[in-house]
């Protein structure tokens, strides 16, 4: 099991201080409530060679040695919330960590792009500091069969910046994506712009953690996601937005499918503080449940604690509506391309609100190849 | 071309039609109206195949074959449309793609080639020119975001597509203004031949005055009650349903 393989593991790649922690430390189990879903042992390892990088769209490649108009790069130590074992991993690693400064001077259309091509067991970390009034598009790949990649970022989103967040999550690059734990720690000042989107239909094992605390007010977070489970694979999402402040808005819209035997986990939490008055929250999840065998858990956890706040929330789980297929076979399509078509289109629905068009067009037409529409 | 005979549907075991009797000849326009809740649009899911509707008694033969026994599908490619009261959107699906995909599944069942990309290009321009419909529209997902006056154009947009024989219209005018009834209607007129039909299901006679019936059926309490021509309409224009109601509900 993965637990017990990865003190060795960690020995033979010369990480003995990440030995030890696999060691003496416990992983996350099904008693822990955000983990019930999530069982940490059906991670699975083996040693690859790094793949050849191939980006699927033009962008600026974040490297020690990246140069851009408006972009500085920087080396620091971060620390993230120690709450399991991978935590203790990621910080014991972390002392030079990759720091990204975009300044107002950063003018390119093109997106940063981070990617992520473990070939073990890897941490990769970023920090990044959009300054007052910068506006940036970020986004995050994956590569690379049957390993675990841990991924960790801190986001420093000052006033009245536009910050926006992408993590696509399959295959792009055709050589099969990782295992992936992926933890955001995002802040937000004044008048800024958060918005997250992350598209998920590949990958065996994934467990993604965003976190976004307000510091300032009227600001915006958006939180969008499309995850598929398919197959035996395993998608979990965990939201966690502090409304800690008044006058913050803030938008999530998760949609997720489970079918063969996939299984999907989403937890929402929303938590809006006592003096934060004059929040806006709204979020909707919507999940398609194709299969008997799939499983869905979705929890949306609002926890108010103002008096004075819009809040509205839902979850569905269910099925394709009847007369969504009744409308294409009146067009003369079988029922069997009817579901494919609407199951795409549930999907697409997420994919659509990405406003950057190349990105738009590059996940929907990895959707569309997925969905084979 | 559509022969219906006695035919009787329910829905969750509620009896909605209750012997429905309708005879439709190639090049003729006929319009159903009738009060809400009288089964209009239950007679046209009927006649597509809409699942929940279960029909208990009576036979549908649309050009000699007895559709009851066909999937929606099978009826779509034999050359039976319905434009829907509230056309479904579509999300990430380009309504070029779709159509294509549509008429493509309509040529295979008739034996013939699809139609090569340019010469679809040129029909899906040459018809959405006909509704009113700007070529950046054949890249828009399928009526995602569209106005409802949009769809109601895109439902005829498709129906211009797929030429079918038959076409049921539900409800189109309701959520349309003026001109776009205009155009709606103006795009049924320039279709209309010798070898197709139409029928119009409406509420109202407005639509009427655009696309002359040749034939007006009155439908009440899942019965046709009364037959006649265009001056059928204008009269429940002028006087509303209510001598309808009050000289057949005896019989209901």
């Amino acid at each position: 099991m993965f637990q017990e393989q990865l003190p060795a593991l960690f020995e033979k790649w010369g990480k003995p201080e990440l030995a030890q922690i696999a060691k003496n430390g416990s992983f996350p189990n099904r008693k822990v409530e955000s983990w019930k879903y999530t069982p940490v042992q059906n991670i699975q390892i083996s040693e690859s060679e790094k793949s050849t990088l191939n980006l699927p769209f033009e962008g600026i490649l974040l490297e020690p040695n990246t140069q851009a108009e408006g972009i500085q790069i920087g080396f620091e130590a971060v620390d993230f919330p120690r709450k399991d074992i991978f935590d203790d991993f990621a910080n014991e690693s972390f002392q030079r960590v990759l720091t990204v400064t975009i300044s107002r001077k950063f003018k390119s259309e093109l997106p940063l792009i981070w990617i992520h091509q473990p070939t073990s067991v890897s941490t990769d970390c970023i920090k990044i500091i959009v300054e007052d009034g910068a506006t940036a598009n970020f986004v995050e790949l994956y590569q690379g069969n049957q390993q675990l990649a841990l991924t960790y970022s801190n986001i420093l989103v000052e006033s009245k910046a536009i910050f926006n967040h992408y993590q696509f999550q399959f295959d792009g690059f055709k050589a099969g994506m990782p295992q992936v734990l992926s933890k955001i720690y995002a802040q937000q000042h004044a008048q800024s712009t958060y918005q997250h989107t992350i598209i998920t239909f590949d990958g065996s094992w994934i467990r993604n953690e965003l976190n976004v605390t307000h510091l300032g007010e009227y600001l915006f977070t958006g939180m969008n996601g499309l995850y598929v489970a398919d197959g035996n694979r395993l998608v979990d999402n965990h939201t966690n937005l502090e409304h800690a402040k008044p006058n913050g808005e803030s938008s999530e819209f998760y949609k997720g499918i489970a079918m063969d035997r996939g299984q999907a986990v989403f937890n929402g939490r929303i938590h809006v503080f006592q003096d934060a008055q004059k929040t806006n929250a709204f979020q909707n999840n919507q999940n398609l449940l194709l299969s008997n065998e799939a499983q869905i858990n979705a929890k949306p956890q609002l926890e108010i604690f103002a008096d004075d706040v819009k809040c509205s929330h839902g979850a569905t789980v269910g099925k394709l509506r009847q007369d969504e297929i009744f409308y294409l076979q009146s067009r003369g399509l079988s029922k069997e391309t009817a579901t494919q078509l609407l199951t795409n289109a549930f999907g697409a629905e997420v994919i659509e609100k990405i406003e950057n068009e190349t990105l738009r067009s590059y996940c929907l037409e990895a959707w569309n190849n997925k969905m084979g529409v | 071309m559509l022969q219906i005979k006695n035919l009787h549907a329910q829905i969750e075991g509620k009896p909605i039609l209750k012997g429905i009797n309708l005879e439709i000849n190639a090049g003729t326009v006929h319009a159903i109206m009738g009060p809400n809740g009288s089964g209009k649009s239950t007679l046209s899911s009927v006649i597509a195949g809409r699942e929940e509707y279960e029909v208990t008694e009576g036979e549908i033969w649309f050009n000699g074959v007895n559709i009851l026994e066909l999937e929606p599908e099978e009826r779509a490619r034999e050359g039976l449309f319905l434009a829907f009261q509230y056309p479904i959107e579509i999300p990430g699906v380009s309504n070029a793609n779709f159509i294509k995909m549509a008429v493509n599944e309509v040529r295979k069942h008739k034996g013939l080639e699809s139609l090569s990309a340019t010469d679809f290009l040129k029909l899906m321009r040459e018809k959405a020119a006909l509704v009113g419909l700007k070529d950046d529209f054949l890249k828009r997902s399928v009526n995602a975001g569209f106005s409802g006056g949009e769809k109601k154009r895109n439902e005829i947009f498709q129906l211009a597509m797929l030429d079918p024989k038959l076409s049921i219209l539900d409800e189109t005018d309701s959520g349309l203004d003026i001109d776009a009834l205009r155009t709606v209607a103006e795009g049924v007129n320039a279709l209309k031949n010798s070898e197709n039909a139409f029928l119009v299901i409406t509420h109202y006679q407005r639509l009427l005055d655009y696309i002359v019936p040749d034939v007006v059926h009155v439908l009440y309490d899942g019965r046709i009650v009364e037959t006649g021509d265009k001056d059928l309409a204008l009269k429940l224009e002028d006087q509303g349903y209510d001598w309808v109601i009050e000289k057949h509900k005896q019989e209901a």
